[in-house]
């Protein structure tokens, strides 16, 4: 009698990790909306935050107008402190007497002026990334 | 034998719940632009009163890339810069020249973003009309007063990117 023997192929999968240097930020969503918050006359606008440039740490929230003139808003941090590859939500609390004014929401890119010098960068690379309210 | 086949009926129920335990992978993919530091650029000092990232006079050109995930949301807005953020103490002006430029680009139709950029002072927009990678090269070069020789030091300066939705 003749036995049968079952093969079993096994697959084997190669995934390729390329390692990309990347080194940005970012902001989303892209065209956030203005909510009412729990507070009365205040309302809300949440967004999102992503750090992959290693030489950021901190990051600074600005609310703008159409012609990217300041408006006032309240948050918990206006400077954020948001580590290497790290997300972060973010509030953005707006004062119904300006909420119509209001068209951008930003993160900028606060650069480390001592780590620039030590590392011999001559130029240095300030990002900022918008997100335009619906 | 029961012994046997209810050891068996333990494993082959052990091993067909560990199959079932899928775990689930999702992910969001959303309107977002992605301002990347490619290159920290560095100036070449060719001359004493000089300070170039030419590549010729032994610069450095800084590269930033930006990656836009829907085609038509943004514009970028790139600045080389009119001022160093740290130096040594410079006793007169300083005469700065700058110029922003498409190195690289995704998908060849972006190859009209050189040609529609807008200039203004020291800044430069170009309008993002597709997805995808666009790489951005920045010269920028500073003169010191009346052929003076920049006192020796480190010099700084910022190139600023932005990133607006339209």
């Amino acid at each position: 009698m003749k036995q049968i023997l079952l093969c079993i192929v096994l697959g084997f999968v190669f995934v390729s990790c390329s390692v990309i240097y990347a080194a940005g930020h970012e902001l989303t969503p892209t065209y956030p909306e203005i909510k009412e918050s729990h507070i009365a006359n205040v309302y809300v606008v949440k967004l999102e935050t992503l750090n992959r440039r290693e030489d950021v740490r901190f990051f600074e929230i600005q609310v703008l107008d159409k012609d990217m003139n300041p408006i006032t808003f309240a948050t918990t941090d206006r400077i954020i402190s948001l580590p290497h590859l790290s997300r972060k939500n973010i509030s953005v609390y707006i004062r119904k007497k300006d909420v119509k004014q209001v068209v951008y929401v930003c993160t900028v890119s606060k650069l480390n002026r001592l780590q620039n010098v030590e590392s011999n960068a001559n130029t240095v690379i300030s990002s900022k990334v918008c997100s335009k309210i619906k | 034998m029961k012994k046997f086949l209810a050891t068996t009926a333990l494993v082959i129920m052990g091993t067909t719940a560990a199959y079932a335990n899928n775990t689930n992978i999702q992910g969001n993919v959303q309107s977002r632009c992605s301002i990347v530091t490619e290159t920290s650029g560095v100036y070449g000092n060719p001359t004493a009163d000089k300070l170039t990232t030419v590549a010729s006079d032994a610069g450095v050109l800084p590269i930033i890339r930006v990656d836009v995930i829907q085609a038509d949301s943004y514009k970028v807005k790139i600045s080389w810069p009119d001022s160093f953020s740290s130096s040594p103490t410079l006793t007169d002006s300083v005469v700065w020249t700058g110029e922003v430029e498409v190195s690289a680009v995704s998908d060849a139709n972006m190859s009209s973003y050189e040609t529609n950029k807008v200039e203004y002072e020291n800044d430069t927009e170009f309008d993002l009309t597709l997805s995808g990678s666009t790489w951005f090269k920045v010269t920028s070069t500073a003169l010191y007063g009346s052929t003076k020789s920049f006192p020796g030091g480190v010099y700084t300066a910022v190139v600023t990117s932005e990133c607006i939705p339209k």
